[in-house]
């Protein structure tokens, strides 16, 4: 399976590059326009991503997701949630390279192999950054209510989660 | 939405800080973000780029058709408005492609370019289209196949077998996936209801 990762970015660029060499449209042409749009969409972007990222610094540094781990507590433990992976839950929908301090963090006192880490590592590979993509996704597309979107996305990750924790037992 | 959640984080962040005591901690935060924000469109610039140019090739000669008619059934399901206009639909083909190859930097740029296109359908409204928010919605969620970081940290770890979380993973994404999807459509629907009683 990671075989067909790894190549398969290799082998669409080479049907690009074949197909720049033998169709007879101006291809290179269609590239640059697209590139150039590119561009305008990421330079449109940096300010959601500026405010972004500092609210997700800020959350972390202050210690805010600590604190809503103590507060969250009681209810997670009668979904299943073990107290521990709480404060790297509360950090998963908000940064990704804070969650994934935390999950190294998680390894090195609870073991990688133990139902701990590894209900952490499941929760890890099925969940995402949930508040900036929201945030970029919003951005580009020029809206400013996304309605039901955020409440939604966090029923779905409390879910995996729950669901996580559950099958994890099974599997060590 | 991007305002009010800002500014609610902030205020938390500043009154965690005052009850945690770190309150040196958070004009280095600041810094740290902004210059993290810049390390994203860093790569965010190239590889938005390289996608984008790929997928007006791709448009241009017919492949993304191709795809899109593939998984057309798919498509239907998740994106009604956009399948009906056929704006934005072919991002969307690829971008949900991408996501299950396993190309992450790839699905960001075509969503992002799909999200452009499907608000011309929304009529440059200032709420978000229910085909936006499911786009929005799987990408957050999406069917992981390969999850590279988490596996790499559990080898850093030392973990006996890092690719042990490969079948719950498969089964948490797949499930969650789905639960995305009945909750949107749900949501729509409700949503639409409610309108039309209007």
């Amino acid at each position: 399976m990671s075989l067909v990762s790894s190549i398969i970015v290799p082998v669409i660029i080479t049907l690009i590059a074949l197909l720049l060499l033998f169709s007879k449209k101006d291809l290179l042409e269609s590239f640059n326009e697209g590139a150039k749009s590119g561009i305008k969409l990421t330079v449109s972007l940096f300010p959601s991503l500026i405010l972004t990222c500092c609210a997700a610094s800020l959350f972390t540094a202050s210690g805010a997701g600590e604190i809503l781990s103590h507060l969250l507590s009681p209810i997670t433990a009668l979904l299943g949630i073990p107290s521990e992976i709480l404060p790297f839950l509360t950090v998963r929908p908000i940064s990704g390279s804070a969650s994934s301090a935390l999950l190294a963090e998680l390894f090195e006192n609870h073991t990688s192999d133990g139902y701990i880490g590894f209900a952490a590592s499941v929760i890890a590979g099925s969940s995402d950054t949930l508040f900036y993509i929201l945030a970029i996704y919003s951005s580009a597309a020029g809206v400013k209510n996304t309605r039901y979107a955020m409440p939604a996305g966090l029923f779905t990750m409390l879910f995996t989660t729950v669901l996580a924790c559950m099958i994890s037992g099974m599997f060590i | 939405m991007l305002a009010k959640t800002f500014a609610v984080m902030c205020i938390l962040s500043f009154v965690c800080a005052l009850i945690t005591g770190r309150t040196d901690a958070l004009t280095p935060a600041i810094f740290a973000g902004t210059s993290r924000a810049l390390d994203i469109s860093a790569s965010l610039v190239g590889m938005t780029c390289l996608w984008c140019g790929i997928m007006n090739i791709l448009k241009k000669t017919g492949a993304i058709e191709m795809l899109a008619r593939l998984i057309s059934p798919v498509l239907r399901l998740l994106f009604p408005t956009a399948c009906k206009t056929g704006n934005g639909i072919y991002e969307c083909a690829a971008s949900i492609s991408a996501n299950l190859l396993g190309i992450g930097n790839a699905a960001t740029p075509f969503a992002l370019s799909a999200l452009k296109e499907m608000q011309k359908d929304n009529d440059g409204a200032e709420k978000a289209s229910d085909d936006m928010i499911m786009l929005t919605l799987i990408s957050a969620s999406p069917i992981s196949i390969m999850p590279m970081t988490v596996i790499t940290l559990r080898n850093s770890a030392g973990s006996v077998s890092p690719t042990k979380i490969l079948v719950p993973v498969w089964i948490c994404s797949v499930c969650g996936f789905i639960i995305t999807v009945i909750l949107v459509r749900t949501l729509a629907g409700i949503c639409r209801g409610k309108r039309k009683h209007k």
